[in-house]
């Protein structure tokens, strides 16, 4: 695991209390700015490499039939336990298994898990904070409750007993590592919803009778993106590690589909006879992480400075 | 302080129903799970009718707010219900392993507080050179690494190939050492990178910099800066515990560790409900009471804060 990493709605939650002001300091729905926003990012050389190391990753999982002749799944057992090699660049595992091939297939698992978790997360999280914050009162008390019942578990425990609800596969650890962090998305929301609440053209538009749920649309959200799109990012890396620790224990996605945290699973029987197999899937699961964070904190610097550490 | 005393009963109220809540999901969530536990009590052998009565006799034919009141009563009772593969009771299968993932989760901490607080104190006084690099890069490469594989790489290094550490269980001091850097390791990130943040954000205020304009060393100043900036990171450090609880269901499963974290995963496995209910109770139990102990105590610590009044 690593996971639920809860550390991050406080440092987020500081975050969005800065970004209010922000959303003050521009109009209703204005674009961010983009000139100044790719320079700042490109100047962030931790975030360009974040960049480029999920660029790699993207490649070799879209590419991968054309980049290699191995079938991720098929066995061969007189290849079984090879060592890295020119014929095998990472080895084979237990079964004969390329690992390299295992690893660019697996990568499209990876991602593809940790950003549809993360989309669950902010298509259903985003709105209920954002309404739990504008509307208040007994609405903003009954969610923030329910947030804080989700919360006492901990993102990973949640995914957890979920699977273990769900039942095991891709679908119900996407889903499980999605609702794992998505009462922080309901509390990064509501903090943002509170203090755009309070700006004049929020005041304007209910003063020219514009429907709440018009202007949650069309001002509240559009202003609260920012925060949003960040603490998303970063998420990411934790869906990501959570998904892959449910396949470490055996109770996410099922061999022989190669994800990498199962694989590391498979890999952890023969640690003390193949210690190189346990090697390249968690370096792959610790990178595809690492470059999200390193994206996250530059797309924080880059959209806001106000927001800077 | 008689505001205080109602503040005090005030959030004991809170963390009385939020642990209500939790007991709502946990008994919720288990009625939908696809495995029938009266099966399982029953064993491989048993005839539909046996099953049956078993399940009856559970109260798993009953609607699930009977199901929760009944847990309820329970628990308030002292008793977690019966391991459906053991047969003992569940609060005394916890009680005899909770020490374990006690003293596990609070080394863990203790680690990432010894040194994490310096390395973001460091980083933030020197602000965007080489210490400052240096330490987000620990923190932000720490807080990607995968609680599983920092695990593995620590046996293969330490105990495969040095033969210098105990790998599994919990018998001599010694074997504490890898499973507790294990945690450490992530606890320090969090840590470090919300210490570096808070302090940057009050080395930047004015009584700072009035400190600073007396010609005062600076570390006075920071001395100041830290005692402002110690509410936050405090906050962080009671957050992030739920987190290294999380983290230790892994690292226990990986080090053989004989905590709660590793019964968890066996029960999960074994599809033994009660025990999985009685374990997330009690790592949910523990997260809200440090909160509440965090709570508490910041009204305490910090003439500033007045949550009571």
């Amino acid at each position: 695991m690593n996971p639920p990493d809860e550390s991050r709605q406080p440092q987020a939650s500081v975050a969005a209390g800065n970004g209010g002001g922000m959303g003050m300091a521009h109009d209703a729905g204005a674009p961010i700015r983009s000139a100044g926003l790719v320079r700042r990012f490109a100047n962030n050389k931790a975030a360009v490499v974040g960049l480029v190391i999920l660029g790699v990753f993207v490649f070799l999982a879209v590419a991968a039939p054309l980049l290699t002749g191995y079938d991720p799944t098929n066995q061969d057992l007189s290849q079984a336990f090879l060592p890295p090699s020119w014929q095998h660049w990472l080895g084979t595992d237990n079964l004969g298994r390329d690992v390299f091939a295992r690893i660019m297939y697996g990568g499209r698992y990876t991602l593809m898990i940790g950003v549809i978790a993360v989309g669950i997360a902010t298509l259903i999280g985003v709105p209920i904070g954002l309404a739990s914050g504008y509307y208040g009162g007994a609405t903003d008390m009954v969610i923030q409750r329910g947030a804080d019942i989700l919360l006492s578990f901990n993102p990973f425990l949640l995914a957890l007993i979920l699977v273990a609800a769900l039942g095991i596969g891709l679908q119900s650890v996407t889903i499980a590592a999605g609702i794992g962090v998505l009462p922080q998305f309901v509390r990064i929301a509501r903090a943002e919803a509170l203090s755009i609440r309070e700006t004049d053209y929020v005041a304007a538009a209910v003063n020219f009778g514009e429907r709440s749920a018009i202007i949650l649309w069309r001002h509240v959200l559009p202003n609260s993106l920012t925060p949003i799109i960040v603490y998303a990012t970063l998420n990411i890396g934790t869906t990501i590690l959570i998904a892959a620790g449910l396949g470490f224990l055996g109770l996410g996605v099922q061999p022989p589909t190669p994800e990498w945290g199962s694989m590391l699973g498979e890999a952890r029987t023969y640690i003390f006879h193949a210690p190189f197999l346990m090697t390249f899937p968690g370096l792959a699961i610790f990178l595809a992480v690492f470059s999200f964070n390193l994206l996250g904190d530059g797309l924080r610097d880059a959209l806001d400075p106000n927001l800077r550490d | 302080m008689s505001g205080f005393l109602a503040y005090v009963l005030r959030r004991l109220l809170a963390a009385f129903i939020t642990l209500l809540g939790v007991i709502a999901v946990l008994v919720f969530t288990f009625q939908v799970l696809p495995g029938n536990p009266a099966r399982v009590i029953a064993g491989p052998l048993a005839s539909a009718e046996q099953v049956e009565k078993i399940h009856k006799s559970m109260g798993l034919d009953r609607p699930v707010v009977v199901q929760y009141w009944r847990y309820l009563e329970q628990v308030a009772r002292g008793n977690l219900g019966t391991s459906a593969r053991t047969g003992n009771s569940v609060w005394s299968e916890i009680a005899s392993r909770l020490p374990y993932t006690l003293a596990l989760a609070i080394l863990g901490t203790l680690l990432g507080v010894i040194f994490g607080i310096p390395l973001g104190i460091l980083a933030a006084t020197n602000k965007d050179r080489w210490p400052d690099m240096l330490g987000s890069m620990i923190g932000v490469m720490g807080i990607s690494m995968p609680v599983y594989w920092t695990g593995i790489l620590l046996i293969v290094f330490f105990g495969v190939m040095l033969k210098l550490l105990p790998v599994s269980g919990a018998d001599t001091l010694a074997s504490y050492v890898l499973p507790s850097v294990t945690l450490g390791v992530f606890s320090m990130a969090i840590v470090s990178r919300m210490t570096r943040s808070t302090m940057l954000e009050t080395l930047d205020q004015d009584y700072i910099r009035t400190v600073r304009g007396k010609g005062v060393r600076e570390i006075v100043a920071v001395r100041h800066a830290l005692h402002n900036a110690f509410i936050p990171i405090l906050t962080v450090i009671s957050l992030q515990f739920g987190t290294v609880l999380g983290g230790a269901v892994l690292t226990e499963t990986i080090f053989s560790w004989p905590g709660i974290g590793r019964l968890l995963i066996t029960s999960i496995q074994a599809r033994d409900f009660p025990m999985v209910e009685g374990i997330v109770l009690v790592f949910a139990a523990m997260f809200i009471l440090v909160n509440l102990v965090t709570d508490l105590l910041y009204t305490v610590i910090d003439p500033r804060v007045k949550l009571y009044q």
